[in-house]
């Protein structure tokens, strides 16, 4: 793990004091009561917890995808809450990886441009974010597969296709809800291998995994239970 | 670990000296259980004892001494034939001390039930991360390294999702009806 703060660089990930009261009435619920979680550059932080102990919550208001009730979530230093809506949905598009159980690629789009779907959205042109897939398929160690459509890959090839997307660009952050869960033990371990090869290659990692074999890829786990987060 | 087994397998592709078989078993299962000659040499005079192996011949060996050489007879073969045939069963009367400090826990300190939990799911946790790590450096093969070290992550994790489950049960009824005047009445 780099020193970050001798070169005084922010954090990639600082959620602090962060709680999330959701819904109203009955269905009001506190997912998130006074967490605070620091994620350094080349750091994997596994988050493991019960059922409804509100770790999706916790990735989701981590993605900026949710705003907390009150708290604050700092990417490479910079507050969501002092931006628009427009500079925060840049901000998670550039900076921000995101990593789903069940893939969520576009089946009408190719592989390649699944991948720089991210780019493409920021005004890239199309041969550099031609480009840009290439080099990020390959990374993942899918050279050749840019022109295929999801449905004709396996589930390992779509989940590593998804890890693609979530790191192409400079993102510092990558977030990752349960991206084993589809797969089988050998598969889920080649995408743990590229998600702690990205990690270590200085990215910021935040798994949510409810599988103890995959947690032992992280550097530190914590634990959650009813929104509130322990260290492990 | 069956020594006994292990020894007639690896005397079924010809005959083979006490050292020779030592080295065999440590080159097979790469040193993750050293066994010493000792051992090697008691285990062969009972299993020459069973009638299941007998003298082949004599070596000299590196160090220049003599040196029986062992094969196995036909009750050798047939009792390696139903070990290999055969399951492994594990004890399943085992008196496992983390199901009885649970058990315990749950009836006389449940206040302690949920910390115990976590601790030992720190513990199991801390462990698998070592043996990940571990893991990076070693081949996906089949070699005996890597069968004892993902044993060991699988039964962690069995663990992991047992300590799971536990969380997820009520707590059982801790009143007891023994103790209550009533039964007192009924025993008088």
């Amino acid at each position: 793990m780099r020193d970050r703060h001798v070169l005084h660089l922010p954090r990639p990930l600082d959620l602090q004091d962060v709680t999330g009261v959701f819904g109203t009435g009955p269905r009001r619920v506190t997912a998130l009561d006074h967490v605070s979680v620091a994620v350094e550059p080349g750091e994997l932080i596994a988050v493991m917890g019960p059922s409804g102990s509100c770790k999706s919550t916790l990735l989701n208001v981590a993605g900026l995808v949710l705003a907390p009730t009150s708290g604050r979530v700092l990417v490479d230093g910079a507050d969501a809450a002092d931006l628009s809506p427009a500079r925060t949905a840049h901000l998670r598009r550039t900076r921000i990886g995101l990593v789903f159980q069940h893939f969520n690629l576009v089946p009408t789009l190719t592989v390649g441009e699944n991948v720089s779907l991210p780019l493409e959205l920021d005004g890239l042109s199309p041969a550099d974010c031609r480009t840009a897939a290439e080099v990020a398929l390959a990374e993942v160690g899918l050279e050749g597969l840019a022109d295929r459509f999801p449905e004709e890959i396996s589930g390992g090839q779509a989940q590593r296709v998804a890890i693609a997307r979530a790191l192409i660009g400079q993102r510092s952050v990558i977030l990752a809800d349960e991206p084993t869960g589809a797969l089988d033990t050998a598969t889920a371990d080649q995408v743990l291998r590229i998600l702690r090869d990205r990690v270590d290659a200085g990215a910021a990692g935040l798994l949510v995994t409810h599988e103890p074999r995959f947690a032992g890829w992280a550097d530190r786990v914590v634990l959650m239970r009813d929104g509130r987060i322990e260290e492990s | 670990m069956s020594i006994k087994h292990s020894l007639l397998a690896l005397l079924v592709d010809g005959p083979r000296s006490a050292s020779q078989l030592q080295q065999r078993f440590s080159d097979a299962t790469e040193g993750v259980w050293p066994l010493n000659i000792g051992q090697v040499t008691q285990t062969l005079a009972r299993l020459e004892r069973d009638g299941l192996i007998v003298v082949d011949g004599q070596i000299t060996g590196a160090n220049g001494h003599i040196t029986d050489t062992w094969r196995l007879t036909d009750d050798g073969h047939e009792l390696l034939a139903r070990w290999w045939d055969t399951p492994v069963q594990r004890p399943r009367a085992e008196r496992n001390e983390l199901v009885i400090k649970v058990a315990l826990a749950a009836q006389c300190r449940s206040d302690r039930l949920i910390p115990l939990l976590d601790d030992q799911r720190r513990f199991v946790i801390a462990e698998l991360r070592e043996l990940t790590r571990a893991s990076r450096g070693m081949a996906v093969s089949r070699t005996a390294d890597r069968l004892h070290l993902e044993r060991r992550i699988f039964e962690l994790e069995a663990e992991a999702r047992w300590l799971d489950r536990v969380e997820s049960l009520t707590q059982p009824d801790t009143s007891d009806s023994s103790d209550s005047p009533d039964a007192s009445a009924k025993d008088a």
